[in-house]
C-alpha cells in the first residue's frame, strides 16, 4: 500500500488513525492487493455469487449440447470448456412452505433459499429468514471442524439492503460488507506494502483485543439467563465478537504481485456500481489468493433492484411512474425484458467472464491456474425478469475444483438446487448432514466428473 | 392480524403496486388469533389475569403479560443514548455501515436480527469514532487532577458514566472488570486519556448497553411465571419508549430509590417524561413515520424524491418544510394542545411557511417561520391530507391510488391483507386524457378485487391531490372522481366525495381508534401481542376512548397495562 500512499503523501499514520477510528473516508486514490496465490499448496476455495431479476429469454440461454451462445452470454464463450449451464434450477425448500402463493411467485423472496438447504425459520410475509446455515458457512464451519482452516467466509456485496443471502444458522444472518474500501482495509490493512505486519497497528490490535474481550465476558455473563430463543441471539452475538477477535489477529500477508484498487468513486450511487462490483470481485480474488479467506460471497443488490438503474451502460433514469422505483431501474427493465435488459444480462455475465479470467491468470505456487482449486457457482433467484418463477432458475457454475466437477457442459434437468449446492459440498471434503434437511439430500450426478 | 409489509423499503418499493391478492378479508385487528373477539380472553391460558377494568363488557377482561424478547437498542435509541453519554455530534460512518433495520412482525423496528460479524466490527468501529469525537467530554468526565491516584479516577468515572450507560448499578466486580481495561491500556503505551477512552469503547459495545436487559447477570424472579420488571428496567422501559434515550437524573434516582413498583410513582414519572415536548417529540414523531411510511425517519427523508422535470416546484427545502410541518403538527396537536386523535384526523388548520403556502394555495403566509394557518375550505381534513403524506405515499412522477389505499386499510384501519397473487397486472402507461384512477382500475375486477375492492376507493379518494400533495380538480383536461364506498373492516360502509368526508368518517369509526392505539401498543412493546394478554387492546382502547380519545391518555394507558410493567417467562430461561 504505502508506494502509493507516500506517493500521494500520506503517511500510515494518517491511514491507521482512518482505519484504526473509522471517522475519515481514507483519500487514497491506489492501494495494492496480492494478485497471484502465494500458497505453498494450494488450497480449495469457493465463491459464491448472487444477483436477482432471472433471464428473460429462456430459450437463448445456452442452448444444452452445444451450440452458440447468445449475445449476452458471448462473453463467457472463451471460458465454456471451464463451465456448466444449469438450466432448470430449482428452490424446493422455498416451494415446500405451507403458503401456497409461495410457490411459484416467489423468486424475490427466495434470497434466504438461494445458498440453503432448509425450510424458511419461520412463515413470515416479507420478513424470510432462513431455517439453517448457508452452504458458504456450513463449508467454513466443517473445515474448521476438520482442522484444515478456520477463518470465516468473506461477504462483500454491492448496494445489498435487504434480504439476506448468507446464514451462519436458522435466523442468523450473515450480511455483506457493501463497502469496498472498508472491505479492503478490513482485510488488508494491518500489513506494510513489503507483506509484513505493521508495528503501528500493533498497539491498535492490542487495545482493540482488551475491549472485545470484556465485551465477550459480559455477553457470555448475558446470555446465559436468557430463554431459548435470546438465547440463540445473544450467542450468535457472541459468536460474531469472537470472529471479529480472530479476523482482528489475522495478518493477511500479501507479499504477490500487485493490484490497483482504484479508489475515488461513490459505491452507493448509481455511476459507482459498476467499478464497486469490480472491486469487490478483485478484493475477492485476492483473499482467496492470499488465504485470508478460501469462501468469498459477492452479492450485486439485493432481491429487487430497483434502486439501481444502469447508468454505467448509458441507461439514464427516467422516475418512477407506477410505484415500483424508476422505470429504468434493474427490476423495471427486468419486468419489460427488452433490449435494455440484454444488455444489462450482458454486462453482468462480462463481469463474470472477467471473474473467471482472473482466477485462470493468478497461479497457484505449483503453476497452475487458481481456478481449477475453485469452484465459483453463479445463480440467481428467479426464471425470468417477469414471472418471478422458482423453478427453472439459470445458474452457472465454473471451475472444476481440483477435478471434481465435470466442465464445459450445459445441462437441463428439473434438479434442486441443493443437488448443485450439495455436489459443491462433496467436491471441497465436506459432509451435508447439519446443512440440507433430509429431503434436500441429493447430489446432481450429471455434474461430477 | 397480519401485516404484510416488506422487511426493508426496498422491497416495500417494489412490491408497492401490487396490493391485490385472494381472501382479503374485513376483519378488525385484535392481535389476538383468528377465531377469538377483541376483548374476550381466549381461555386456558396461564395468566394471572388483571381483574376488571372500563366495565362496558359482561365479561373481565384479562390483562395477562407477554413476553419480552431480548431487545437491542434501535439506531435512534443507540445513538440518543450515546448523545446522553458524550454529547451530540456528527454521526460516524460506521453507523451508516450498520445492516438496516427492518420491520419486524409488530409493523414497527422492533426486536432486531442477532448481530452479524459485520456488525460487531460496526460496533466497534463506532465505539472508536465516538470516543474521538468526543475525546474532550471524555477528559472532562474523567477529570484526574495532576498527582492523583489515576486508577481512582478511572473508577470513579466508570462508576459514574457506566452506571449511566448500562441503566443500572454495577456489581463492584464489573467496575473491576473495566477498569483492567483501562490499566490494559495504560499498559499498551496510551496515556491516561486514551485508556479511559478504551473503557469507553468496552462500555458502548456491552451488551449491557446495546441490549433492553438491566437484570446484568442476575436471573430474574419469577411467580406464576410472571416476572415483574425490576425498577432499574422500569425506568430503563419508560425512557427509552418515551423518549427514545437513557433515564434523566430523575428517573435514574427514582429508579435506585425502588420507587417505581409502587403506586403511581410510574405514572408520575411516565407523566414528567411526557411534559418534555422536545424529547417526545422525537418519538411521536419516530412512531409516525414507522407507522404511516414502514421505515424510519431517515430513510424516509433520504428517500422522499421527485421528478425535477414534473415537479420543478420540489426541492430540498420544500421537502424539509414538509416533514417539519408534519412533525410540527403532530408534537402541537398531541403534546402542547393535549389534543385527541380526532384533532390529528380532522384539523382543518396547519403549521406553513412560505414554501407549504404555495402548496396549499393558502394566502397570507411567508417566510421560513411555520405559522398556524387555516387550510383553504373544504379541502383538507388534518395529518392525512398534509403534502408529507400526500407526497411520500406517490411515485416521483405521480399519485399511486394503491399505495395511498394499503396505508388507510392497514396501518389506519387495521384491515388484513391477503398475499399478492402470481401474474400481477401492472398498471396502464401513463397516457394523455388518461386518469391516474383509470390507470390504476386494472386491479379493480378478477382476482386483484378480493382486496382492491377495498384499496381502492380508499385510495381513489385521494385523487384530488397531486404528487405534491397540491389540490386539484383536473387531471389534465379530465375532472378529478375521488368519490367511493366501501365497507371499514369491523363492517361499517361508508360512501363519500372526496378524501375530506372519507376522512371524517375514518375519524369517527371504531375502527381508527382501535387500529391507533393497538398499533400503539405494539410500537411500545416492539412485537405483536400474544394469546395471555388479548384483553389488553381493549383495555387500552376503552381507556383511550373514555379520554375522548386523547393520544396521551393512550400513551399512558399503554405504560400503565400489566404487560409493560411485567413479562412473562420464555421457555428456557433460568429464573430465581
Amino acid at each position: 500500500m504505502s508506494s502509493h500512499n507516500n506517493r500521494n503523501g500520506f503517511s500510515r499514520r494518517q491511514l491507521l488513525r482512518g482505519l484504526g477510528l473509522g471517522a475519515a473516508t481514507l483519500p487514497l486514490l491506489q492501494a495494492e492487493l496480492a494478485r497471484s496465490s502465494c500458497l505453498a499448496v494450494a488450497p480449495k476455495r469457493v465463491i459464491l455469487v448472487f444477483w436477482c431479476n432471472g433471464i428473460n429469454n429462456q430459450g437463448s440461454w445456452a442452448p444444452v449440447g452445444g451450440g452458440a451462445l447468445p449475445g449476452y452470454l458471448a462473453s463467457l464463450e472463451p471460458h465454456r470448456s471451464d463451465l456448466v449451464f444449469m438450466r432448470g434450477v430449482t428452490f424446493q425448500n422455498l416451494r415446500d412452505t405451507p403458503n401456497p402463493q409461495k410457490a411459484d411467485n416467489a423468486g424475490h423472496g427466495a434470497t434466504p433459499a438461494v445458498w440453503t438447504g432448509t425450510r424458511y425459520a419461520d412463515l413470515r410475509p416479507f420478513h424470510e429468514e432462513a431455517g439453517g446455515p448457508s452452504l458458504d458457512h456450513h463449508i467454513s464451519a466443517e473445515w474448521k471442524k476438520q482442522g484444515k482452516y478456520d477463518r470465516g467466509p468473506l461477504h462483500l456485496g454491492v448496494r445489498h439492503e435487504g434480504y439476506q443471502l448468507s446464514w451462519r444458522g436458522a435466523r442468523d444472518a450473515a450480511p455483506p460488507d457493501n463497502d469496498p474500501f472498508h472491505a479492503f482495509d478490513t482485510l488488508f490493512g494491518s500489513v506494510t506494502p513489503s507483506g509484513q505486519p505493521d508495528p503501528a497497528f500493533e498497539q491498535l490490535r492490542q487495545a482493540r483485543k482488551s475491549v472485545l474481550d470484556r465485551v465477550a465476558g459480559d455477553l457470555t455473563r448475558l446470555c446465559q439467563n436468557l430463554g431459548t430463543e435470546d438465547r440463540a441471539r445473544c450467542d450468535a452475538h457472541l459468536q460474531s465478537v469472537r470472529e471479529l477477535e480472530m479476523q482482528l489477529q489475522a495478518t493477511n500477508v500479501g507479499a504477490c504481485d500487485k493490484l490497483q484498487l482504484t479508489r475515488g468513486f461513490n459505491p452507493k450511487a448509481d455511476d459507482g456500481t459498476e467499478k464497486a462490483f469490480q472491486a469487490q470481485l478483485d478484493i475477492a480474488v485476492a483473499a482467496l489468493a492470499s488465504d485470508a479467506a478460501r469462501i468469498a460471497t459477492i452479492t450485486f443488490g439485493n432481491e429487487g433492484n430497483n434502486h439501481i438503474v444502469p447508468t454505467w451502460l448509458g441507461i439514464k433514469p427516467v422516475g418512477d411512474s407506477g410505484g415500483i422505483g424508476d422505470s429504468n431501474s434493474h427490476h423495471s427493465i427486468a419486468h419489460s425484458g427488452d433490449a435494455r435488459k440484454l444488455k444489462l444480462d450482458g454486462w453482468h455475465y462480462q463481469q463474470m467472464a472477467n471473474l473467471i479470467e482472473r482466477l485462470k491468470t493468478t497461479k497457484e505456487a505449483d503453476g497452475t491456474r487458481m481456478l481449477d482449486n475453485t469452484v465459483l457457482v453463479v445463480a440467481n433467484c428467479q426464471e425470468t425478469g417477469g414471472g418471478h418463477g422458482t423453478a427453472k432458475v439459470p445458474w452457472i457454475l465454473a471451475g472444476n475444483s481440483g477435478g471434481y466437477f465435470r466442465t464445459g457442459q450445459a445441462i437441463q434437468a428439473d434438479f434442486q438446487h441443493t443437488d448443485v449446492l450439495n455436489a459443491v459440498c462433496e467436491a471441497v471434503g465436506v459432509g451435508i448432514e447439519g446443512y440440507t434437511q433430509p429431503e434436500y439430500r441429493g447430489v446432481l450426478a450429471a455434474l461430477k466428473a | 392480524m397480519q401485516f404484510f409489509q416488506s422487511a426493508t423499503p426496498t422491497l416495500h418499493a417494489l412490491l408497492g403496486l401490487s396490493f391485490l391478492g385472494f381472501g382479503c378479508t374485513a376483519t378488525i385487528d385484535s392481535d389476538a388469533p383468528p377465531g377469538t373477539t377483541p376483548g374476550i380472553p381466549t381461555g386456558g391460558t396461564s395468566t394471572a389475569g388483571g381483574g376488571t377494568t372500563g366495565g362496558d363488557g359482561p365479561l373481565p377482561k384479562l390483562q395477562g403479560v407477554g413476553p419480552r424478547p431480548l431487545q437491542r437498542l434501535t439506531v435512534r435509541q443507540y445513538l440518543s443514548s450515546i448523545e446522553d453519554l458524550l454529547g451530540a455530534g456528527t454521526t460516524p460512518e460506521a453507523v451508516q455501515r450498520f445492516t438496516p433495520e427492518s420491520v419486524g412482525e409488530s409493523g414497527f423496528i422492533g426486536v432486531l436480527p442477532a448481530v452479524g460479524t459485520l456488525d460487531a466490527r460496526g460496533y466497534m468501529e463506532a465505539a472508536e469514532a465516538f470516543t474521538t469525537r468526543a475525546s474532550a467530554r471524555i477528559g472532562e468526565l474523567a477529570t484526574c487532577a495532576a498527582g492523583a491516584d489515576e486508577a481512582g479516577c478511572a473508577r470513579s468515572f466508570i462508576q459514574g458514566f457506566a452506571r449511566k450507560a448500562y441503566r443500572r448499578p454495577l456489581e463492584p466486580s464489573e467496575i473491576e472488570e473495566l477498569l483492567a481495561v483501562f490499566t490494559s491500556g495504560r499498559a499498551l503505551g496510551y496515556d491516561y486519556a486514551k485508556s479511559v477512552s478504551l473503557v469507553v469503547q468496552a462500555v458502548l459495545e456491552s451488551p449491557f448497553f446495546l441490549y433492553q436487559w438491566e437484570l446484568g447477570a442476575h436471573p430474574a424472579k419469577a411467580i406464576n411465571g410472571e416476572v415483574a420488571l425490576t425498577n432499574h428496567e422500569l425506568a430503563a422501559r419508560l425512557s427509552l419508549s418515551l423518549w427514545g434515550r437513557l433515564p434523566d437524573a430523575e428517573l435514574s434516582r427514582a429508579a435506585d430509590a425502588g420507587e417505581l413498583t409502587s403506586g403511581d410513582a410510574l405514572a408520575k414519572q411516565a407523566k414528567r417524561l411526557l411534559s418534555d415536548v422536545q424529547h417526545t417529540s422525537d418519538t411521536l414523531w419516530d412512531f409516525y413515520v414507522q407507522w404511516l411510511y414502514i421505515k424510519s425517519p431517515p430513510a424516509l427523508a433520504s428517500q422522499l424524491k421527485k421528478n425535477p422535470e414534473l415537479f420543478p416546484a420540489f426541492d430540498d427545502r420544500l421537502k424539509n418544510s414538509m416533514l417539519a410541518e408534519a412533525r410540527g403538527f403532530l408534537e402541537r396537536v398531541v403534546l402542547t394542545d393535549n389534543g385527541s386523535l380526532t384533532e390529528l384526523a380532522t384539523a382543518r388548520w396547519s403549521l406553513l411557511d412560505g414554501r407549504l403556502a404555495s402548496v396549499y394555495g393558502a394566502s397570507g403566509v411567508t417566510g421560513d417561520a411555520l405559522v398556524k394557518t387555516d387550510l383553504p375550505s373544504g379541502q383538507r381534513s388534518g395529518l392525512f391530507t398534509q403534502p408529507l403524506f400526500l407526497a411520500a405515499l406517490s411515485s416521483d412522477g405521480g399519485t399511486l391510488p394503491p399505495r395511498v389505499g394499503k396505508t388507510l386499510w392497514s396501518r389506519l384501519l387495521c384491515g388484513e391483507m391477503a398475499a399478492i397473487p402470481a401474474n400481477v397486472p401492472l398498471p396502464k402507461e401513463p397516457a394523455p386524457n388518461v386518469t391516474t384512477r383509470e390507470r390504476f382500475a386494472t386491479h379493480s375486477d378478477g382476482g386483484c378485487k378480493g382486496c382492491h375492492q377495498f384499496l381502492d376507493p380508499l385510495g381513489f379518494a385521494f385523487e384530488n391531490y397531486d404528487a405534491l400533495g397540491r389540490f386539484r380538480t383536473q387531471e389534465g383536461e379530465r375532472a378529478v372522481d375521488a368519490t367511493g364506498a366501501l365497507a371499514f373492516p369491523l363492517g361499517q360502509a361508508v360512501q363519500f366525495q372526496n378524501a375530506v368526508e372519507l376522512l371524517q368518517q375514518v375519524a369517527a369509526s371504531e375502527d381508527f381508534s382501535r387500529c391507533f392505539s393497538s398499533q400503539w401498543l405494539r410500537y411500545t412493546l416492539g412485537r405483536r401481542l400474544v394469546d395471555a394478554e388479548a384483553g389488553t387492546p381493549s383495555i387500552v382502547h376503552d381507556a383511550f376512548k373514555s379520554s375522548g380519545l386523547n393520544v396521551k391518555a393512550l400513551w399512558l394507558a399503554v405504560i400503565g397495562s400489566k404487560t409493560f410493567s411485567h413479562r412473562s417467562i420464555t421457555e428456557g430461561e433460568v429464573v430465581q
